[in-house]
């Protein structure tokens, strides 16, 4: 294994280095206004209008359709991107399954800044803490394509924040945005304000969300699924010369009164607090487009069960993580025909989490554990893109990441906890981590594209995976018991990449391959016994030998005459185990299909859902086999202008014929929600 | 902390600078008694030495001896009592531990028979029950004759959270006077917290070191009320099983 990172790093240095070490200089374009797409994220959805260029129409009519269509919310617009899916324990706070692989293994970033979730139980994924009305993109990358991102074995996802826009014609614009949502009897506001004067542009958004119990397919209304939040925003960018910006952002997010109908314990608030600074600007020395970045954030949640009847005992389960980092970033050099980007970046992150339980015999003392023993994590990164094109028909992009890490605790009471498995955390644990990928990108005809893709990455693990003690997971039913010995995980991935574009006809596909070694995975321990009341026993990670992903995306457009189109999607993935059983919580077969019509300046839209039987489970994760489901949904959206007011309505009706389903791999035996007419109007001056 | 220098004599620290504390001191017969130990006596494992000097205030030397007693009035009887260092009285000190099995008050009084050359002096003492239980005790009828245990817990006296050393001292009444350590035990440890009705993993069973003591190691995962479970057997036959409660 050494000597073929050793080889490959070999291959870089003498291989790749002298190829643009003779390429002109070449002058920066309009870089400020440009958003580039970079071809190691798969998926980028625009989430603003004015932001939306024709490279994104080019590549992202899917994902358009649904920014327009299913962005009320960031759960419903992330579940219906190719490759994704969205977990749930509740009706908030879904986690993103980027092919089946949740966000243990995949990094995770806001405006490329690093933050980590404060729940043991994943109920708080960063996700939970943004809003589409903030959102200008999501970058979606899969498996170890995105070196830039950071170190994930699973991909990325990177949330890019609106920003305040100059715009002296109409220096003041604002809008307001209304959903109710009937299955919740949800009520969501926000409004959105954006003022630019001179050098200075700031951008203010508010928005609060709130929903009751919703109901599910059965009729039965789904206890404990309410929640309640408010998330606001401030952006400012200050134009320091003609081509520099000092851009800052600031998000709050607090949720309260948190339903998790799926797991034992529901959320009494959830509060966090991003800070990021970034300078902009053309050049220092040889760097072109900079960008320099410091950030900070926290996140303060609660667990709480004393809204819950018939809990055996209660517990009161409080977490946190503070994250501070920076980055630079820039090219090299870029040119028309190739192109070098670099990136530093690094990290430092702290977690901890605790859990009291107070037994019902008051002569029993409370019990007291550390569930994150006060982790300290830092890492350091570099990484490189160099983009090379060949000729009219090919081209080669290849990248590479080194980062370093070191982990370990901070709590002398963790410590001790330790002990019990005779290991030890204090001492720091360094890791390595390498990324390399190559990507061949042919073109042998306008219409038609084919991309080869090669690429290696490792993880190390994550905070609960190294340093997780005694954490329940409702899922299987067992308590986990982190490992701070585990190695990293690596990946070996595979793609096939193909798109044939016409006018009338788009269809893209992707073919992939996950080869995973040291695949950490919990395992059951025998020998040792649960600690949650009910739980059927402990597992501990553990580095398994391998782990194999095959899967693919197919997605295509359809254009009428007319100007009406039809939208179909396909997602599958299959996932084995060390031992070639089947790996948990991996989706069944899934396809969509949309009809757009456009009648008299109004959308009317169709929509088909229709999911697999999953029949292969995992038996050690205590799974079930999860039923074949259709779903219909009609939406409808019109849009006009009255004055200079610009009004948008969308309205329909989600699962039409109110089925009783779930997603194969969401929490619990809880039902998705049953029929939903919604309504959402915008308006915009 | 308690010391027991079994099995690393070199770590011996001198007795009369751990004992600091007088407890008692009597003069009698023609001596002055006093005796110090590390903590007020209570019900379980003590060390304690004695001070013994004539009149002249010059220590004493030879052989000594010493019997608790536990006065009842309606009966008399002893305990379990150790001299690690031996019988011989050294610069006018011996040392010795004592498990005192049940506390002094309405039920009977402690004292210690001190045996110095030809004069026995009794020397009273108070003994307290401690918070946490320390002694526990079992009767096993499946041996031939009935026989009473009494295990002492020695350690964690002050228990933490993840892996704690543990030693018990083992004794079975004899006779009212006659309290042998028990040196041929299999002991089977299982903590358990029973408002969670779960255990620990990784715990090491006491074996046996020496005099009567076993030593293992038990874990705890996390605070709170905790059961020590001591399963005592003897060549595969099962005697008994008793426990201690702690809470921290």
């Amino acid at each position: 294994m050494r000597r073929i990172k050793t080889l490959l790093t070999l291959i870089y240095i003498y291989g790749v280095l002298p190829l643009f070490a003779q390429e002109d200089l070449l002058a920066y374009e309009s870089w400020l206004d440009s958003m580039k797409r970079e071809n190691y994220i798969a998926w980028e959805v625009m989430l603003d209008d004015l932001e939306i260029t024709d490279n994104e129409k080019k590549n992202g009519s899917i994902a358009d359709h649904y920014r327009k269509y299913n962005g009320r919310d960031i759960d419903q617009l992330l579940h219906c991107l190719p490759g994704v899916g969205m977990m749930r324990r509740g009706n908030f706070a879904g986690e993103p399954l980027l092919r089946g692989l949740n966000s243990d293994r995949y990094v995770v970033s806001v405006e490329g800044m690093r933050m980590f979730g404060a729940c043991t139980d994943k109920m708080d994924p960063v996700a939970s803490y943004i809003e589409p009305i903030n959102l200008k993109s999501i970058d979606v990358s899969f498996g170890t394509q995105n070196n830039m991102a950071g170190a994930g074995t699973a991909g990325g996802l990177n949330f890019n924040l609106r920003k305040p826009v100059f715009n002296t014609e109409r220096p003041y614009a604002a809008s307001a945005d209304l959903i109710y949502n009937s299955v919740s009897n949800g009520f969501d506001q926000s409004v959105d304000v954006n003022v630019s004067k001179n050098k200075l542009a700031f951008r203010l958004s508010g928005v609060h969300r709130k929903a009751q119990n919703y109901l599910d397919g059965n009729g039965n209304e789904v206890r404990y699924s309410q929640f309640e939040k408010f998330n606001y925003i401030a952006s400012l960018v200050y134009r320091v010369k003609e081509d520099q910006l000092l851009s800052f952002d600031f998000i709050g997010d607090d949720a309260r009164d948190v339903g998790y109908p799926a797991l034992p314990m529901d959320v009494a608030y959830a509060k966090a607090k991003m800070f990021g600074l970034s300078y902009l600007l053309p050049r220092i020395g040889y760097i072109k487009n900079p960008e320099i970045k410091l950030y900070h954030n926290f996140v303060n949640h609660a667990m709480d069960d004393t809204n819950r009847d018939s809990v055996v005992m209660h517990m009161d389960m409080p977490g946190r993580t503070h994250t501070s980092g920076g980055f630079l970033k820039g090219d090299l050099f870029s040119g028309s025909k190739s192109q070098l980007a670099f990136k530093i970046d690094y990290f430092n992150t702290f977690a901890r989490a605790e859990m009291t339980m107070f037994p019902n015999d008051s002569d029993q003392a409370e019990m007291f554990m550390l569930t994150w023993p006060n982790v300290r994590r830092q890492a350091a990164g570099l990484s490189m893109n160099f983009d090379q094109k060949m000729n009219d028909n090919w081209m080669f992009t290849t990248g590479l990441r080194w980062e370093n890490t070191v982990s370990f605790i901070s709590s002398d009471f963790g410590e001790q906890q330790l002990s019990v498995f005779d290991k030890t955390g204090k001492s720091k644990r360094r890791n390595w981590l390498q990324n390399y990928h190559i990507n061949f990108i042919w073109t042998p005809a306008t219409s038609f594209e084919s991309t080869l893709m090669l690429a290696y990455g490792e993880r190390i693990p994550t905070i609960s995976e190294q340093f997780g003690y005694y954490l329940y997971n409702v899922a299987d039913n067992h308590d986990y018991v982190g490992d701070p010995d585990l190695k990293t995980e690596k990946n070996f991935h595979l793609e096939v990449r193909n798109e044939y574009k016409t006018s009338k006809l788009t269809i893209s596909s992707a073919l992939f391959a996950y080869l995973f070694r040291d695949y950490i995975l919990g395992i059951y321990q025998p020998e040792y016994e649960a600690m949650t009341l009910g739980a059927e026993g402990v597992k501990m990670y553990e580095n398994t030998k391998r782990a194999t992903l095959f899967g693919g995306e197919v997605s295509s457009r359809y254009d009428l005459n007319s100007g009406s189109y039809f939208l179909m999607s396909l997602k599958y993935v299959y996932g084995r185990d060390f031992e070639s059983d089947p790996l948990p919580q991996i989706p069944p077969l899934k396809v969509n299909l949309l009809y757009n019509l456009g009648i008299h300046g109004a959308y009317l839209t169709p929509e088909v859902e229709w999911s697999a039987d999953q029949n292969r489970v995992s038996q050690k994760f205590n799974e079930r086999k999860t039923n074949s489901y259709w779903l219909f949904n009609l939406r409808v959206n019109k849009e006009f202008f009255q004055n200079k007011t610009r009004f948008e309505i969308n309205g329909g009706v989600e699962n039409i014929f109110n089925v009783a389903y779930r997603e194969h791999y969401d929490y619990g035996n809880i039902l998705r929600p049953g029929r939903n007419f919604f309504v959402q109007i915008k308006v915009g001056i | 902390m308690v010391i027991f220098s079994c099995d690393h004599e070199e770590n011996i620290v001198p007795e009369q600078e751990i004992n600091s504390l007088q407890i008692v001191a009597i003069d009698e017969e023609g001596l002055n008694i006093s005796l110090l130990a590390q903590k007020p006596l209570e019900v379980g494992f003590n060390e304690m030495t004695l001070s013994i000097k004539n009149e002249n205030d010059n220590p004493i030397s030879g052989q000594g001896d010493i019997v608790p007693m536990m006065d009842m009035s309606t009966m008399k009887h002893s305990c379990p009592i150790e001299f690690p260092a031996g019988m011989e009285l050294i610069n006018g000190h011996i040392s010795f531990n004592t498990v005192f099995v049940m506390p002094s008050g309405d039920m009977g009084s402690w004292s210690l028979n001190i045996s110095v050359g030809d004069k026995i002096i009794e020397l009273p003492i108070e003994v307290a029950q401690p918070d946490q239980s320390r002694m526990a005790s079992l009767v096993s009828s499946s041996e031939d004759n009935e026989t009473k245990y009494f295990i002492c817990l020695l350690d964690p006296l002050k228990p933490e959270v993840g892996q704690n050393d543990l030693q018990v001292a083992i004794f079975k009444k004899q006779s009212m006077m006659e309290w042998p350590a028990v040196e041929n035990l299999e002991i089977k440890l299982t903590p358990w917290m029973p408002s969670m009705d779960h255990g620990s993993p990784n715990n090491i069973n006491p074996a046996h070191v020496k005099d009567g003591h076993y030593m293992g190691k038990v874990n705890f995962t996390m605070t709170g009320t905790w059961q020590i479970n001591l399963m005592l057997k003897k060549k595969e036959i099962e005697l008994g099983e008793t426990y201690f409660e702690i809470n921290f």
